[in-house]
């Protein structure tokens, strides 16, 4: 599997390298409005660096759907699936590539969010005070800034395992069009109606996943409640990925 | 080696396999012969693990279709399959790091043989290049079944015997070669076997030289006159 996921590092390399020279071509932006001290240039620079921030999540889900998807409809499938590797490997170097590219990604936002931060408050400086408000509100609650910090650590990890599950629910469907639908005429038309129908019945199901807390009143609390999410958005991870691999080893159709 | 007993595949409007049985033998060369549309290649991706019959059974050594077979037979596909970005020595490291058979030097020799770069872009070749590029990856294994689905398409006719030299010179006593062709002329000299399917069905299969004895003509003679009428 590892060695299957460098080769769709390497087939998507083109679509991250687009991805990281718009990023840092508003960084570059960005520096230069802070460093001028130029107000509404900053500002423009920000906002674009935060949708890029958002787009690239939008960009991944694409990259690691539409792999798959040409994976199945054409030739270059035969490549893939004439290797001597199970079904699972390939379904799972995809994932593993994605999350390579993911993490990337994270790391470096991250990094630049943080040397942007410093930048930012130099250039407006009434920011700060909004900080200074924040960081009274979290000991007013008795809560520190490392554990506020830590909470959206957690959350953001729920985040990415719903992005996963997302895509596993993805896999299953193109899966579905290309296996036990594939004698079907509208069988693209179907696999998008599964996608979206099966996302909405998993979403509309964690809504009535239990809490372990009636009310949440400390940090180690909530991240706690959060466990049932986890659990729950796991389950259907590597329940859609195995239902992909079988439905792959006995019904495949190139 | 290879057994297929009653091999059926069905599509939404057609049946592209409706009745094959055929056993492949180690140290012979097999021709897979037919019009367009008869089930050659249908045939040849649910050997290759590309496709699941609808009904039927195929076994390798005794084993169903599936990690154990991809190992050990190669395949080659009329198109090209390439990954976009790929190189032809991209294409033998991806060889390299999945085929325990493939041998990279004679890749690299086969290479040389039909005229072609390592660093030449498969997907910016003329189709030739590319059909010798899948040729000789494809020759690199030392698989114990090679099937080459149509190997002369896009060869010009000067390389052609060279094509087919390569293809015999492969051949050993342990290994079965199958090649599907329109270009029966070119196949008659060196295939052992030959297996005659219309309409995904085998209408006549047998040793090449018995057919020949059985019924007085050449194999071009035998094609000519089942698939006459089609």
């Amino acid at each position: 599997m590892l060695r299957l996921t460098k080769y769709e590092l390497r087939k998507n390399i083109m679509g991250t390298v687009i991805l990281f020279g718009i990023i840092i071509g508003l960084e570059i932006y960005f520096v230069i409005s802070a460093l001028l001290e130029n107000r509404d240039h900053t500002a423009m620079a920000t906002a674009f660096l935060v949708i890029a921030a958002c787009v690239s999540y939008f960009c991944l889900f694409f990259f690691g759907v539409s792999s798959y998807s040409k994976e199945l409809r054409s030739k270059t499938g035969y490549l893939t699936f004439m290797t001597p590797i199970s079904s699972f490997s390939v379904i799972g170097s995809k994932l593993l590539s994605i999350f390579i590219t993911g993490v990337f990604f994270v790391i470096l936002l991250s990094v630049l969010a943080c040397i942007d931060m410093a930048m930012f408050e130099n250039v407006f400086p009434e920011t700060q005070l909004f900080t200074d408000f924040l960081d009274g509100l979290f000991n007013m609650a008795g809560y520190s800034p490392e554990e506020f910090w830590l909470t959206v650590l957690v959350n953001v990890a729920i985040i990415l395992i719903s992005f996963y599950a997302v895509i596993a629910l993805a896999y299953m469907s193109i899966t579905l069009s290309s296996t036990i639908f594939q004698n079907k005429k509208y069988k693209g038309v179907i696999s998008v109606i599964i996608f979206i129908l099966l996302t909405l019945l998993v979403s509309k199901i964690s809504e009535f996943l239990p809490d372990i807390y009636e009310n949440v009143t400390r940090m180690g609390e909530a991240m706690l409640q959060i466990v049932p999410q986890l659990i729950y958005w796991l389950a259907i991870t590597i329940g859609a990925l195995f239902l992909s691999g079988k439905f792959l080893d006995k019904k495949v159709s190139l | 080696m290879l057994k297929c007993e009653h091999l059926v595949k069905k599509y939404i409007n057609t049946t592209a396999i409706a009745d094959i049985s055929t056993e492949i033998e180690p140290g012979k060369i097999y021709a897979l012969l037919g019009p367009n549309g008869s089930g050659k290649t249908t045939f040849m991706k649910i050997v290759a693990g590309l496709i699941k019959p609808t009904e039927g059974k195929i076994t390798f050594e005794d084993q169903p279709i599936g990690i154990y077979s991809k190992a050990h037979i190669a395949y080659m596909p009329t198109e090209s399959y390439f990954y976009s970005y790929m190189t032809c020595k991209d294409a033998g490291n991806y060889y390299r790091d999945f085929f325990a058979d493939f041998d990279e030097n004679k890749y690299y020799y086969l290479l040389k043989e039909m005229d072609l770069e390592p660093n030449q872009k498969i997907s910016k070749m003329s189709s030739g290049m590319v059909a010798k590029a899948k040729l000789a990856i494809t020759l690199a294994r030392d698989s114990r079944i090679i099937m080459l689905d149509e190997p002369l398409n896009g060869i010009d006719i000067i390389a052609r015997e060279k094509v087919i030299n390569t293809v015999v010179n492969n051949a050993t006593r342990e290994k079965s070669i199958i090649m599907s062709s329109h270009l029966v002329d070119e196949l008659e000299k060196i295939i052992d076997y030959a297996i005659f399917i219309r309409k995904g069905v085998v209408v006549t299969q047998g040793d090449a030289e018995s057919l020949r004895e059985e019924r007085g003509m050449s194999i071009v003679d035998m094609y000519k006159e089942i698939y006459a009428n089609d």
